[in-house]
């Protein structure tokens, strides 16, 4: 296993598909959670958490699986790592528990972590669907990190509760609230897909 | 039909390690998550005590009308080091919920959960008011001792008959004694005193009754020393 692919496994997720500004996956818990941004690296985590084991555990028992079964069998392992990430969480991390509730069980239904198993560690060995995995869920934490970020400074004028915005800055109520963020995921879309586009005709010129 | 079966037995192999894993990971976080619950269930009486695990404890509360339910406070290690009350006031405008802290022969803190008292008179001076209770001597005089608030005497009369109530009860039936009364040092009873070993504790309890006229008087000087007494106590334990 050479260091370049592990390196393009792992750096795929976070740029060229970014699981929520490339492949638009996982919008569920995207719009519900991202209006604090302690939410949005608590998620992020999360997720990255049951990427990663259940990519490894898939990848090392893709021969094991027949083909039939393979739905039900990635259902098990992946609601097996949300359960554990549910408890764990319940038990260190209160606070998080609190505020992130139902989504955390929802993460067994968030499509990134299906999607990765059943398009690549499936079909690839143990080491590349865990550099998968972990650039996968990074890309997502910071994408979602990156939304929650600006959807709590419009909304209540702070990031990761501290204050951020001049005296006179009225908070937008509406930017923590889902219409808010719908409005906010398009926009930061918009701006990263552009930026994106820009650095690569960039690049195209100067070949 | 003989694959649909191998694959049936195949995916609840998946299904039983599956099964295992989160069995042990239930056995590692079924207590922290059950003392997390506990916690956030009685806010109130974190607020009021400490960050301790609150156990109810059974018991007839005949004659302490005002009491709605009484918790045992616990440490990490299981040992009772204090007690927390439930109360209940009839206030002016209706009932007043609150709750009071007891520990080491003193309040640890008085707080309002709900009331429906005249919004405005008394609301105000209400915090100084119910942080006067803080430290004072835990026997049912010193809570009259706590000046009332002006404007709202009811209300103040009605916190602080249901706080002298909770103090009664923490003497004469879980034994714990005043701070500085009688021959038995009052440490030594209050945070190990079980609620079934009362028998033994009658005789300090009665020693505490002769001694609260004094205590009373001084009630900042006996927190102290409870408070310094316990902190030897604690450290003889650590030892």
């Amino acid at each position: 296993m050479d260091w370049q692919k592990l390196r393009a496994a792992f750096t795929n997720g976070i740029i060229q598909e970014n699981p929520t500004f490339r492949l638009v996956l996982g919008m569920c818990p995207t719009l519900a959670i991202t209006y604090q941004a302690s939410n949005g690296i608590g998620m992020g985590l999360a997720t990255t958490f049951v990427l990663v084991f259940s990519n490894l555990v898939i990848s090392l028992l893709r021969k094991a699986i027949p083909e039939k079964i393979r739905i039900p069998a990635f259902v098990i392992i992946i609601a097996t790592f949300v359960s554990i990430v549910e408890m764990v969480m319940h038990a260190y991390f209160p606070a998080l528990y609190d505020t992130l509730g139902v989504f955390i069980s929802l993460i067994v239904v968030n499509c990134i972590i299906f999607a990765r198993a059943e398009s690549f560690a499936f079909k690839n060995p143990p080491l590349v669907s865990i550099m998968d995995g972990l650039g996968m869920g990074i890309g997502f934490t910071l994408a979602i990190t990156l939304l929650s970020c600006v959807r709590e400074l419009l909304g209540s004028g702070t990031v990761f509760g501290t204050s951020f915005m001049p005296e006179w800055f009225e908070p937008m109520a509406i930017a923590v609230q889902p219409a808010g963020g719908f409005i906010l995921l398009g926009s930061t879309l918009a701006v990263v897909t552009g930026l994106i586009a820009r650095s690569q005709r960039k690049k195209e010129a100067a070949k | 039909m003989r694959e649909t079966v191998k694959l049936g037995i195949r995916l609840m192999l998946f299904a039983l390690v599956a099964a295992l894993m989160l069995a042990v990971v239930n056995g590692v976080t079924a207590d922290p998550i059950a003392k997390n619950e506990n916690r956030k269930m009685n806010a109130s009486l974190v607020a009021v005590l400490g960050d301790y695990l609150f156990e109810p404890l059974e018991g007839d509360l005949t004659g302490y009308d005002k009491i709605t339910a009484v918790y045992a406070a616990k440490d990490d290690a299981g040992a009772t080091v204090g007690y927390a009350y439930e109360l209940s006031a009839d206030g002016y405008g209706g009932e007043i919920k609150l709750s009071a802290g007891v520990r080491d022969g003193a309040v640890t803190g008085v707080s309002v959960s709900s009331h429906t008292e005249t919004k405005g008179l008394g609301t105000s001076a209400q915090d100084t008011f119910l942080a006067a209770f803080q430290g004072i001597a835990a026997n049912p005089d010193a809570a009259f001792g706590v000046d009332a608030m002006s404007g709202a005497t009811v209300s103040s009369n009605a916190i602080r008959s249901a706080v002298s109530q909770a103090l009664q009860h923490a003497n004469e039936v879980l034994g714990m004694a005043g701070a500085g009364g009688g021959t038995t040092p009052p440490v030594e009873t209050a945070p190990a005193t079980e609620p079934e070993t009362d028998a033994t504790t009658g005789a300090t309890t009665e020693a505490a009754a002769t001694a609260e006229t004094e205590a009373a008087e001084e009630p900042a000087a006996d927190a102290t020393t409870a408070a310094t007494a316990a902190t030897g106590a604690a450290g003889v334990k650590e030892g």
